[in-house]
């Protein structure tokens, strides 16, 4: 098991927003985390990158425990994130935000051969490489967002909240190549609430709903089944 | 008015690399440090101490510029370390609490330690002047100049060269992103509010060869942040040129109105910019 959240309870102040979370996920498999908006799904993945501390429970990367690690440190330990609203650094040039994205110790000296790879991955952004991040369009920002995460070469990667604000045509040009990047080697945890582009391409997913894990499974079970359809896929 | 606008020139100077010090940090981490100006005339005090032992003050401020450095990075760990959690208005608000009161400490040990007297140090070569042009260019100013854009230029080529000073550029625009990409933020802000500290040491000297006592700090702090409003916030390249014009204009002002004027024009130059340009005068547009 590469990740494990071990009965994970996170609390901001008196309001407790996360109530017991299981979730495991294997080397090379795409997990999905859908729900509706303000389920919790964003709070987990950020308690996962360490900008939130859990209050109870634990969180494991292989053996390595990382409920109190500060986020720099998780990078360093094998798990990159691509945030939501994509934050990149605005004023800084696309290959700037890039080269920012190899700043890990393993990553810096393999920059070039990593950033060729991206360039392959996502062709604008070579096009766009002299421009400042803020003038790009909101999917060649995403583009951006992910290369950039691309460029720590870990292992693991965190996605959340990918389609937020995209066309329906450019959220399917970006899931087709996290397919690629998942064949590449690389373990995702995708937090989505587009729900049926996300089961498409997801080996499994866990369901949220107010903070609380309440469903899991092959992500093709979770398309037949009656719940999920009512609630996310709009069938019925 | 040549020989006016040569000395609003050379105040202009002293102005931007006062104000670099706090631009740094308040680009990086959006604290307002207003014991700045005291940390300045801190380092004249440790300059002139070391003129009484024999050491002259050009030579003295590279191991002041360590020490302040040194302080700095003490007085984040103790002080601003935690204010980095909050959000922007509350780092603003509790970093200027901070610092008031640190500038407080600081203007008052220095009074019990080296008496309210007005000091300058006073080197051989503190009255020469060269002759360019039939105008008279002091020594000290110029070699002031000097170092002021030396100290730019490294800065400028740190902060956009090192994988380091890419790292500031980086927690200054988004300090989360930053640290997920791996970068220790408490560390760079660390070194960033050290290295403002450190850059006090130039105006330290340059300032310590005027004349100064241990409350004039917020003073200059004064000229300083009105070049950094003029620049542009968290633009560090514009401030040169930003104390360069409020030098100038002082100068025009002083030929124009009389000497008693000159703490006004700053302030009238700043009011106006801030209604017409609040963005600043060299800021690019906003992405």
């Amino acid at each position: 098991m590469m990740l494990r959240v071990e009965h994970v309870d996170v609390r901001y102040g008196d309001l407790q927003v996360l109530w017991d979370v299981n979730v495991e996920v294997s080397e090379g498999e795409i997990v999905a985390l859908v729900g509706s908006n303000g389920a919790g799904k964003s709070t987990l993945i950020r308690t996962i990158a360490g900008l939130v501390k859990p209050s109870d429970g634990a969180i494991y990367y292989g053996d390595t425990l990382l409920n109190d690690k500060p986020p720099h440190a998780v990078a360093e330990f094998g798990i990159s994130m691509v945030p939501e609203g994509r934050r990149l650094f605005p004023k800084m040039t696309v290959l700037q935000n890039l080269e920012m994205g190899a700043y890990l110790k393993k990553a810096r000296p393999r920059k070039d051969a990593t950033l060729a790879w991206v360039y392959d991955i996502f062709p604008i952004l070579r096009k766009r490489s002299g421009q400042p991040a803020g003038l790009l369009s909101g999917g060649e920002q995403q583009m951006l967002a992910i290369g950039r995460a691309l460029m720590g070469l870990n292992h693991f990667l965190l996605l959340d909240e990918l389609s937020l604000g995209l066309s329906p045509l450019l959220v399917k040009q970006i899931f087709d190549v996290l397919v690629d990047i998942n064949r590449a080697g690389i373990t995702l945890f995708i937090v989505e609430q587009n729900v049926p582009m996300t089961l498409k391409i997801a080996d499994r997913a866990y369901i949220m709903e107010t903070g609380r894990i309440v469903g899991k499974g092959a992500a093709r079970e979770h398309m037949e089944s009656e719940h999920v359809k009512e609630a996310y896929l709009g069938m019925s | 008015m040549g020989q006016t606008l040569v000395y609003g020139f050379l105040n202009g100077a002293l102005y931007g690399i006062i104000a670099l010090g706090i631009a740094l940090v308040f680009g990086v981490m959006r604290y307002l440090n207003l014991a700045q100006g005291s940390l300045i005339i801190l380092g004249a005090y440790g300059i002139l101490f070391l003129f009484h032992i024999g050491i002259d003050p050009f030579a003295s401020m590279p191991l002041i510029a360590f020490l302040l450095f040194l302080l700095g990075g003490a007085l984040f760990k103790v002080s601003f370390s935690r204010l980095i959690m909050l959000p922007e208005t509350g780092r603003i608000k509790n970093s200027l609490l901070i610092s008031f009161g640190l500038m407080l400490l600081i203007d008052n040990l220095a009074t019990l330690l080296w008496t309210g007297d007005e000091r300058s140090i006073t080197p051989t070569y503190s009255g020469l002047t060269l002759g360019l042009f039939g105008l008279r260019f002091p020594l000290i100013g110029c070699v002031g100049v000097l170092s002021a854009l030396v100290i730019i230029v490294a800065l400028h080529t740190f902060l956009a060269r090192t994988y380091f000073g890419k790292s500031i550029m980086a927690v200054s625009q988004d300090y989360e992103a930053a640290s997920l990409l791996g970068v220790n933020v408490n560390f760079i802000c660390l070194v960033s509010f050290a290295i403002s500290v450190g850059l006090a040491s130039i105006p330290s000297v340059l300032i310590g060869l005027k004349s100064f006592s241990p409350t004039v700090g917020i003073q200059w702090f004064n000229k300083g942040i009105i070049v950094v409003m003029l620049s542009g916030i968290g633009n560090i390249n514009g401030v040169f040129p930003a104390g360069l014009l409020l030098g100038i204009m002082e100068a025009i002002s002083v030929y124009i109105f009389g000497a008693p004027y000159r703490e006004v024009t700053g302030l009238v130059v700043f009011v106006l910019v801030m209604v017409l340009f609040p963005k600043g005068l060299f800021k690019r547009q906003e992405l």
